[in-house]
């Protein structure tokens, strides 16, 4: 369980922002809209662990993340969070099953060749396992974005911006392709997104609007 | 997947760059290395060559050169003595022992040293084969002489006068080659030993007689020990105890040449050493002040020679530290362009779990790869240098400088290696462990 509360976060000492208190269930969907400057990203950066908010806690699954040492936060994402980028964000010098290895050793987790292997059945990108990042298409990049998050098997998996920049298509395939990640491997699903093609796929949505607060 | 194999996919990617660096590090580690062990082995071998003699006495005349000559066989000797003034300085009371030699010739290039036996007992130089002369005109190689040459027991070899390779040919001196000694790695290896009075005999016109008789006398393939004691009568040294070697001159004992008869001969140097310390204050200024010879104390001449050396050696060494300081910078500057094209996978590595230590190490083991690949491979080319250089050397000099062997100080370069690294990348790894998720990734 996702659990938000009484979240204020100060960007510099005239800015701040206030973010609606938030309660997910394990393995439920949830689609946070809103236009830039909502708050999106502040949203999904605090969820993700990457951002302590100036006030405010988080729970994911009992554990009180901002409470926790930062090399402590590091090692709990690592495990238990999966993030998806608008910018795929591989690592070019590493091919495909290293970049998913490394996923593996960044988290602390015994590399597991057979996981990777599954996994790029089940994302149809095993032809691509010893190929670079810049001999992949936008879409197997993508597809290995994905994988890349969910090689450890995360309770929560956590998507900016998926479909902004693909056609109506793919971005319904898109879609499509993170419910089926999350539902099989049980992990809580929730996409950040100005696209608003994606809202009839989703029965929980949020509409993140612009709450800025005054700097206390 | 490891954070060795991680930066090494960095290196690889910019293969280019780190090899440039690679190449800058390892050539001022080579140059390092090569004046490393060149000095080691200079004055390894300076001082091994020079153990034991307390003074070097000849001909008057620079004092260095007699050193360089009378120890070491490279330079031309100051002139010769006259034995009947060498001998009185043998007898004098703070001389322990005195090895005469008689320079002028060579063979191919390798000189040949009249002195006795007490010349190659300083060496601790055993012999491999044969025996020592106790004939005039028969000679015993050094170890290196015999390898390079290709000569053995029984074989024949012609004098040359001077120093150089090329000069004019005793041709009608055959030398005998009675013996080959073991290897010592002192300057012995290079020479060929022979009686003093071998080096008499090849110069002196009657001693030419006394050889060609015999050759008309007598045929090479006829037994020779039967017939020897007709040689004694018709020489006109009718010296005693005549042998029964296959050779044709006098008998040579270790003090054979001191005799009377041969007042009038000249030796070029010898290796005094002292019955007591205090000599070295009394002895070389006795010698300058009394009598037509100089002495010359190894240990002043050798320092010296060092000191004068250690100048040029400065010089390479600061080129050295130049080039080494460049590929720090070098490092330094690829590793910080590197993180700024790299800041995004650093936070990416951060999303995924890594922690800051995690991404400073990596950036650490980055730069020790670059600084250690180009330590190894300094080492290697220093090494393959300085064998090099010894084997260009080996035609011309007495000194044997082989790449071959490695000194203590190379630990430190290793140490210097990893410590260049360590310094080229601190300041970058400190930016990747300052990666700020948050920030890094809104921006894009």
């Amino acid at each position: 369980m996702i659990d938000l509360k009484d979240i204020i976060h100060h960007y510099d000492s005239n800015t701040a922002v206030s973010l609606p208190d938030l309660t997910v269930e394990n393995g439920d969907e949830l689609l946070v809209i809103g236009l830039s400057g909502s708050g999106k990203s502040t949203l999904l950066h605090i969820l993700a662990g990457f951002l302590k908010p100036t006030k405010g806690t988080l729970s994911v699954n009992g554990t009180d993340l901002y409470r926790l040492s930062e090399s402590k936060r590091d090692a709990f994402r690592g495990k238990q969070i999966g993030v998806i980028f608008q910018q795929m964000h591989l690592i070019d010098s590493l091919t495909v099953t290293d970049n998913l290895k490394l996923a593996q050793f960044m988290a602390g987790v015994k590399v597991d060749v057979g996981r990777i292997k599954n996994i790029c059945i089940e994302l149809d990108i095993t032809d691509k396992l010893h190929s670079y990042p810049d001999e992949l298409s936008q879409g197997q990049k993508q597809r290995v974005s994905i994988a890349r998050a969910v090689v450890n098997e995360p309770s929560l998996l956590l998507a900016d911006e998926p479909t902004s920049s693909l056609d109506d298509r793919r971005s319904e395939d898109v879609v499509a392709l993170l419910k089926r990640m999350a539902e099989k491997t049980g992990a809580t699903l929730i996409i950040s997104t100005h696209d608003s093609r994606v809202k009839s796929h989703f029965s929980n949505v949020l509409n993140l609007d612009i709450k800025k607060v005054e700097a206390v | 997947m490891n954070l060795l194999k991680l930066s090494f996919s960095y290196l690889k990617r910019r293969a280019l760059n780190t090899l440039l660096n690679v190449l800058l590090l390892s050539f001022g580690i080579a140059t390092i290395v090569v004046l490393l062990l060149f000095s080691y082995q200079l004055e390894d071998n300076l001082y091994k060559n020079a153990e034991g003699v307390d003074a070097v006495v000849g001909a008057k005349g620079s004092p260095v050169q007699l050193i360089l000559s009378g120890i070491f066989h490279i330079d031309a000797p100051t002139g010769n003595v006259n034995l009947k003034e060498a001998r009185d300085l043998m007898n004098h009371p703070m001389v322990a022992s005195a090895i005469p030699q008689a320079l002028g010739d060579n063979y191919r290039g390798y000189r040949i040293v009249g002195t006795t036996s007490a010349y190659s007992n300083k060496y601790g130089a055993e012999l491999a084969e044969g025996t020592l002369w106790d004939h005039e005109f028969e000679v015993v190689l050094g170890a290196d002489v015999a390898r390079n040459e290709e000569l053995g027991l029984g074989d024949v070899i012609v004098s040359s006068h001077g120093f150089a390779a090329t000069g004019h040919t005793h041709d009608d001196h055959d030398l005998h080659v009675v013996g080959i000694f073991h290897r010592t790695g002192t300057v012995l290896d290079r020479l060929i030993l022979t009686g003093v009075e071998t080096m008499w005999g090849i110069h002196e016109p009657h001693t030419h007689e006394i050889a060609q008789a015999d050759e008309d006398g007598h045929s090479h393939s006829h037994n020779h020990s039967h017939n020897h004691d007709d040689d004694n009568d018709n020489s006109p040294d009718g010296i005693e105890g005549h042998n029964h070697h296959h050779t044709h001159g006098r008998d040579i004992t270790d003090t054979s040449y001191l005799g009377e008869e041969y007042d009038d001969e000249q030796i070029t140097t010898m290796l005094i050493q002292y019955r007591n310390p205090l000599a070295a204050a009394q002895f070389p200024r006795f010698v300058n002040d009394n009598t037509s010879m100089q002495a010359a104390a190894p240990a002043i001449e050798i320092t010296r020679l060092l000191n004068l050396l250690g100048v040029g050696l400065d010089a390479i060494q600061i080129f050295a530290y130049i080039l080494i300081l460049a590929s720090v910078l070098g490092i330094f500057i690829a590793l910080i362009n590197s993180m700024k094209e790299r800041k995004y996978d650093l936070a990416i590595m951060r999303s995924l779990g890594g922690s800051r230590t995690k991404l400073f190490m990596h950036v650490i083991l980055e730069g020790l790869l670059i600084s250690l690949a180009g330590g190894l491979l300094g080492i290697f080319l220093g090494h393959a240098a300085v064998e090099g250089i010894g084997i260009m050397f080996d035609e011309a000099q007495q000194f044997a400088v082989t790449g071959r062997i490695f000194i203590p100080g190379e630990a430190w370069i290793i140490a210097l290696a990893a410590g260049i690294g360590l310094i080229s990348s601190i300041v970058p790894a400190i930016q990747a462990y300052n990666t700020d998720i948050a920030k890094t990734l809104s921006k894009s």
